[in-house]
């Protein structure tokens, strides 16, 4: 009983703190929209209906802008930190993070080629930029794979070398088409920044692919707390670990993809997240794969929401800070407090 | 039955008409027509050069917003409200304002464009790669916010001007003065003959080099050297406050040799906007003093 009530607990704080960061990032901007109309305007949405009596900026503002900011915010924070959760148990790496085999060289490299067609051919190829960047960072974990797979076998260290020798011949690839750009690399800068602004037609689509990836790691919880021991420890555990790491490496590696596709590269949330789950929730992935996932779609939101509204309210520019500066100032002390803390006492 | 469809039909097509005729419309630089209202127009420009153009149409009511680099003219500018940069604007200023327009000088990260979609805001592209699309660039933007007659008249002056520059400059001339444009030292960073600043200093009695078909472009200091150019025009502040030791690697040339360094205002040579004018006539002096 003790332990139920404990679990209901645990759901209605992870649940509660998704709600309040939606709620926050939905209601605070650079324009100010008071609560009351924030708060009507999106109950009304929510019953299908257009709310009386509020200006249409505002209306236009919250339901056009912030609301599928929030959301695509939420589900690329949710879908970065699983991948970093995953990524660190299977490299049993405490550095691993969703970049670690080059996805992000990759699909950067794949969007700088695409921004380079529609300058040298036909301006269409702006809109494939997410098309070619999910295909390059999908392409760059196969090449990755091979690279380090070894008499039907991959072995942890290989696969972390192969993942650096990708990423510099990506990159390599990426200063080569900035160069030949020219004054047009700045598209490519921007996109290397990372920024959730913008509206993505793909989303509803990506967000299901993303819950869907993410209910088929949770399924193998067990055997990523197995993976986590090491390889002889799983394989006397009975568990496959080579069809196992192989189908994780590529579902993560699918859920980074996307959400590098659409959003540019975002970093630390992939490592900041995971970690201080771990040292909130302990080692277990029963409790940590829902842990990461709440905190990793509060986390990118709310720093989303500090990225856009703080350079207004200190300097009255109109410009945002990129958000993955935000993560990493936010999350660096946070992480360095609860390192301290946990070196103390162990938490839950 | 009939006559109330023939009156719906005339009513339908009054309404239409009546909508064209008050609405502006311009063709951007990418050929896409734009219409706004004529009057009550709201426009949003994130271009400086854009920016200057519509202020010296007269449109001080009608911006509602420009960029957070938009500085030109200093009175006017101060009392609008910054909206951002060119590739972060920030979204929710702009639609507070409620735009019919945003003036860019480029096209926009294909997920920024689709928001304004969304927001239907319209997209103005001004984007000038010659003297002669800058002028053309005015009268479109004229056309777009119902300043067609300033517009003309702005573009007839410029040319205007321009054409008394290019006569004073041609009698002295004989090929032309090789010029490198510099846009920045470290790396050095060169604008070609089919820019905005190119064509500037075509006109104004020089021959730009490297002369490819590249618009920027990389220069090794050996290329630089190879090239020799008589003059050299920076695009930027000298970065250490010196220009003989900014270029001390590229001594050699007869541009550094000789002196032939100018450094006209970067906002007049750099922005396509009305003053470009005065970087015209500041360059042809210093090719051709005698000429003026």
């Amino acid at each position: 009983m003790e332990l139920l009530k404990r679990k209901y607990l645990g759901i209605a704080i992870l649940v509660g703190v998704v709600a309040a960061s939606f709620a926050v990032s939905t209601s605070l901007g650079s324009v100010t929209v008071p609560l009351s109309d924030t708060l009507r305007i999106v109950l009304s949405r929510i019953v299908g209906r257009v709310p009386a009596g509020v200006d249409s900026a505002y209306y236009s503002i919250i339901v056009k802008i912030r609301v599928p900011r929030a959301l695509l915010g939420m589900v690329v924070g949710a879908a970065l930190s699983v991948s970093g959760l995953v990524f660190q148990a299977l490299l049993r790496n405490p550095l691993a993070d969703p970049y670690t085999l080059g996805i992000s060289a990759g699909a950067s490299f794949g969007a700088g080629v695409a921004i380079f067609l529609s300058y040298l051919l036909r301006p269409y190829f702006r809109r494939l930029v997410p098309v070619f960047s999910f295909c390059c960072g999908v392409v760059t974990v196969f090449i990755v794979y091979g690279l380090a797979r070894n008499r039907g076998r991959v072995h942890v260290l290989t696969i972390i070398l192969s993942g650096v020798v990708t990423s510099y011949l990506f990159s390599s690839g990426l200063v080569l088409v900035m160069s030949l750009l020219g004054d047009r690399s700045h598209e490519i800068v921007f996109w290397l920044m990372g920024s959730l602004a913008g509206y993505h037609r793909i989303l509803p689509y990506a967000s299901c692919a993303i819950v869907l990836l993410i209910g088929v790691i949770s399924v193998f919880y067990r055997d990523l707390d197995i993976l986590s021991l090491g390889d002889e420890q799983a394989r006397s555990l009975g568990v496959n670990i080579e069809a196992v790491r192989l189908l994780l490496f590529f579902v993560t590696s699918l859920l980074t993809s996307i959400a590098v596709s659409m959003t540019g590269t975002i970093g630390f949330v992939g490592l900041i997240v995971p970690h201080s789950m771990r040292l909130l929730f302990g080692p277990k992935h029963r409790r940590l794969i829902p842990a990461t996932v709440a905190c990793g779609a509060a986390f990118l939101p709310l720093s989303d929401t500090l990225a856009r509204t703080v350079p207004n309210a200190l300097f009255g520019s109109g410009m945002e800070v990129p958000v993955g500066v935000v993560t990493a100032l936010l999350g660096s002390p946070f992480f360095v407090f609860l390192l301290i803390r946990g070196k103390r006492r162990s938490w839950f | 039955m009939r006559f109330c469809t023939a009156v719906t039909l005339s009513v339908a097509v009054f309404i239409c008409t009546a909508a064209y005729c008050t609405a502006g419309t311009g063709t951007d630089s990418l050929g896409n027509r734009v219409s706004i209202p004529d009057a009550g127009a709201r426009v949003v420009s994130l271009s400086p050069g854009a920016t200057e153009i519509l202020f010296a149409l007269g449109l001080d009511e009608e911006i509602v917003g420009i960029s957070d680099f938009c500085d030109y003219p200093p009175g006017p500018v101060s009392a609008k409200p910054t909206m951002g940069g060119f590739s972060t604007p920030n979204i929710e200023k702009i639609q507070a304002n409620d735009p019919h327009v945003l003036v860019l000088t480029r096209s926009m990260p294909i997920e920024l464009k689709h928001q304004f979609d969304r927001l239907g805001i319209s997209l103005f592209v001004a984007e000038s790669k010659s003297f002669e699309s800058l002028l053309l660039t005015i009268v479109e933007l004229g056309k777009l916010t119902g300043r067609k007659d300033e517009a003309v008249a702005l573009a007839g002056s410029m040319e205007t001007e321009a054409k008394r520059i290019v006569e004073a400059v041609r009698a002295k001339s004989t090929g032309g003065v090789t010029t490198l444009i510099e846009i920045w030292a470290n790396p050095y960073y060169a604008a070609g003959k089919n820019t905005l600043p190119g064509d500037i200093v075509r006109l104004a009695g020089g021959r730009v080099v490297p002369d490819g078909k590249r618009e920027y472009q990389l220069l090794s200091e050996e290329a630089i050297i190879n090239i020799d150019p008589e003059a050299l025009i920076l695009g930027h502040a000298p970065l250490s406050g010196d220009i003989a030791e900014d270029h001390r690697n590229v001594s050699s040339i007869r541009a550094i040799r000789y002196n032939k360094v100018f450094v006209p205002d970067p906002d007049e040579f750099l922005r396509p906007g009305p003053r470009v004018i005065d970087a015209l006539g500041d360059i042809a002096r210093f090719f051709h003093p005698e000429a003026f």
